[in-house]
């Protein structure tokens, strides 16, 4: 089960490159994003056997494994609309007057099933060796996909997502190696580095290179998860890269780093530095909120808009896991809700983009009126985003928020408000702006396709469904994932049915 | 290469004299003659790279200290195992030889540049590439002893290494010689994991590998087109998307 699930993208991503025909690679990526769903699917109804000892599949990385899938089939779903409009002739750059050609759609739709495999690869993995090779191979895959469109903005964005992930990675690297000291107690024991293992042998852990490498995994995998000040890349790889790669960027490569952060934190609770590690995350989830709130304020490019809120929501799910408590639970549950929200925001960007041939907020108003499907999706996620009540991402926002009062100093909850106010009114201006207002002259009123539009309003409903309802076998797995990462469940005792 | 000037040597002689006049070190020597040779070959280059203004000089001190990095499997002491034996044949052939020499022949392809220099001066490089291992060992000695002697005994070069490479990466203008630093940065990474490896976990060793193998040939696919795309690979005037 858990070898499909990691070969099946990877084979795929394989075969892609050798398929000539766009029909048939657009079936097969379509076809393999929902066979890995539905795998998932089935991953929830049994727990899958370990496998090799390395892989295995425990509830945060189940989650994770979700929404990966999840978006991914919305993802390969809305790609089919957007090759069909980008085809592959040569258009002119609607930004800075430049020829440019797309990276053939052979490639392109390899790399994004080899992201795929690398993805669910981190989810699996028990073996935090296996783990950062895993996270790396995503770094690698995604490099290509942000520079499709061939030109120098898009280059320059590929360039230092390249140059500070891989580097910000290395640390991570590093951490491991200190990880491996950490735990030797002899001069030559072997160290497992699986997850069951070390937690088991937690307690003889040697303090202080612990602390070494867990603040080097932090950082690198930080970098990664885009936590201020390591996320420069972040903005210039979402704002570049096509709308249908930032969601996924966003809504699944985040989520992965978070993942490696997570699962640090798991042998800091087990081997008792928990309290140290906590405040990691309160430290580095606020700076974030901050950062995000500042370039929000006043942001002129509407995808860069979205890519600072990713490095605020990071900042909450940082936050959430730091404060501990209920607040982890709210942060397991914003996880999903972000990714949903995220990622169907960012497709609708790139309607808007194909629409009016600019990223710029000033330049594009009436979309209520010109895409009349898009429009109100649109305004429905700029609310669910900013955490306005009915939508999921409210309620994770709330129990965090709830979680603060009582166990946390009181600045946190201070600033935690006043970032989130901030961002509401930086996201209003823009969003409203872009909704509202005059039609566009050059741009006439359009019916978007079911591809460019189905594929959001679903995430959005999933998002939405959270915040009204949470079926009693989604919030026992949220609970059960909250309670690993926090330490008090062993690993594999929650599964939903 | 610059000769040094008179701040830089007198800098370099009192790091030299603080570290000699102190008391003698506990950090732990390895007893084979040739792992010394070989982890002092790794911090000459990483001096002489730095100090180096010319890229090909650059890639022609990395192979030479890929062949240092290579040959750590054979050197550590212990019989020879198979596994060692093909462990160091593979590492030798990407560090020492594939590696170098897709930098050359991307760096052939470039049209020729005058060398850029530094944002930091060669000399300040180096003083501060020196400073670095003078921290390293300092750090060695005040770090909690591990289980593993042979670990401490690696640290301070390979911990040397990373900030050499680190260096590299932050003062260097092109985007060539900032992926060599990036390669140099991964070098002091693995040298930290060479008294750690074991044989069980070789499979491990190749993955990561093949990780840095791929990022860096994607790293010098992206400078092929910023060079198409720019005319130029100074990352100083690539810089567009500044906020």
């Amino acid at each position: 089960m858990l070898a499909a699930l990691v070969a099946l993208p990877f084979l795929a991503g394989g075969a892609a490159f050798f398929i000539h025909g766009h029909k048939l690679r657009r079936v097969l990526l379509v076809g393999t994003a929902l066979a890995q769903f539905i795998l998932v699917a089935l991953c929830w109804l049994t727990p899958p056997p370990p496998l090799w000892g390395v892989l295995a599949l425990d509830a945060p990385g189940l989650l994770v494994l979700s929404a990966t899938a999840g978006l991914f089939l919305a993802a390969s779903c809305y790609a089919v609309g957007y090759f069909h409009r980008e085809g592959e002739h040569d258009h002119a750059a609607f930004r800075a007057r430049l020829h440019f050609a797309n990276v053939p759609e052979a490639i392109f739709t390899a790399c994004l099933l080899l992201f795929l495999g690398a993805a669910t690869l981190v989810a699996v993995s028990q073996h935090l060796g296996l783990m950062w090779a895993a996270v790396e191979a995503t770094t690698l895959a995604s490099a290509p996909l942000i520079y499709f469109h061939r030109h120098q903005r898009s280059l320059e964005a590929t360039w230092k997502y390249l140059i500070i992930c891989s580097v910000g990675i290395a640390l991570a690297l590093l951490g491991n190696f200190l990880l491996n000291v950490a735990w030797q107690t002899t001069a030559h024991a072997d160290i497992p580095m699986t997850m069951p293992a070390m937690l088991a042998s937690a307690g003889k852990v040697n303090a202080q290179w612990f602390k070494a490498a867990l603040i080097f995994m932090f950082v690198g995998y930080g970098t990664k998860m885009g936590l201020a000040p390591m996320h420069t890349w972040l903005p210039d790889a979402h704002s570049e890269a096509p709308s249908l790669v930032s969601a996924l960027l966003s809504g699944a490569l985040l989520n992965c780093a978070f993942l490696g952060i997570l699962r640090i934190h798991q042998l800091s609770v087990a081997a008792g530095f928990g309290d140290f590690s906590r405040e990691l995350f309160v430290l580095f989830g606020l700076f974030s909120m901050v950062v995000a709130a500042l370039f929000i304020l006043g942001q002129t490019d509407f995808k860069r808009m979205l890519a600072y809120s990713s490095v605020e929501h990071m900042g909450i799910l940082a936050l959430g896991v730091g404060i501990g408590g209920m607040a982890t639970f709210g942060s397991m549950l914003h996880l999903l809700c972000h990714s949903l929200t995220k990622a169907a925001m960012f497709l609708l960007a790139g309607n808007v983009l194909a629409t009016y041939h600019t990223q710029v907020i000033r330049q594009v108003s009436g979309v209520l009126r010109t895409l009349p499907r898009t429009g109100p999706l649109w305004l429905a996620g700029f609310l669910a985003l900013t955490g306005a009540p009915p939508f999921g991402l409210f309620t994770s926002e709330f129990t965090i928020l709830r979680a603060m009062f009582g166990s946390a100093a009181w600045y946190v909850p201070v600033i935690y408000l006043v970032c989130l106010g901030l961002i509401f009114a930086g996201m209003a201006t823009a969003c409203l702006h872009m909704a509202f207002g005059a039609t566009k002259e050059g741009v006439p009123p359009q019916q978007e396709g079911l591809w460019s539009v189905a594929p959001s309003a679903m995430l959005l409903a999933g998002c939405l469904m959270l915040g009204l309802y949470q079926p009693p076998w989604i919030s026992k797995f949220l609970h059960g994932a909250a309670a690993t990462v926090a330490g008090q469940a062993p690993s594999f005792s929650f599964w939903p049915f | 290469m610059p000769i040094l000037d008179a701040t830089t040597t007198s800098a370099l002689t009192a790091v030299t004299q603080y570290l000699f006049d102190a008391p003698p070190p506990p950090v732990l020597i390895p007893s084979s003659p040739w792992l010394v040779a070989a982890l002092g070959l790794v911090l000459i280059t990483n001096v002489v790279m730095l100090a180096s203004e010319r890229l090909p000089t650059a890639i022609r001190l990395l192979a030479v200290q890929g062949i240092a990095l290579g040959l750590m499997p054979l050197l550590l002491g212990s019989p020879l195992t198979w596994s060692g034996i093909t462990l160091a044949v593979i590492f030798l052939g990407i560090k020492a030889v594939a590696l170098p020499m897709m930098f050359q022949r991307v760096y052939n392809t470039l049209p020729p540049t005058p060398p850029l220099p530094p944002y930091m001066g060669h000399n300040r490089c180096v003083l501060a590439g020196v400073v670095g291992f003078a921290f390293s060992l300092w750090l060695a000695n005040h770090l909690p002893p591990p289980a593993n002697p042979l670990f401490l005994a690696f640290f301070a070069p390979a911990f040397a290494t990373i900030l050499a490479g680190l260096l590299l990466l932050v003062t260097r203008r092109k985007a060539l010689a900032q992926v060599l630093g990036y390669l140099v940065m991964e070098n002091g990474i693995y040298l930290l994991g060479v008294p750690l490896a074991h044989d069980g976990a070789m499979w491990l060793e190749l993955t990561i590998l093949l990780d840095i193998f791929v990022g860096i040939f994607i790293m010098i696919l992206a400078i092929y087109h910023l060079n198409q795309a720019f005319d130029t690979t100074d990352v100083d005037k690539i810089a567009a998307l500044r906020e």
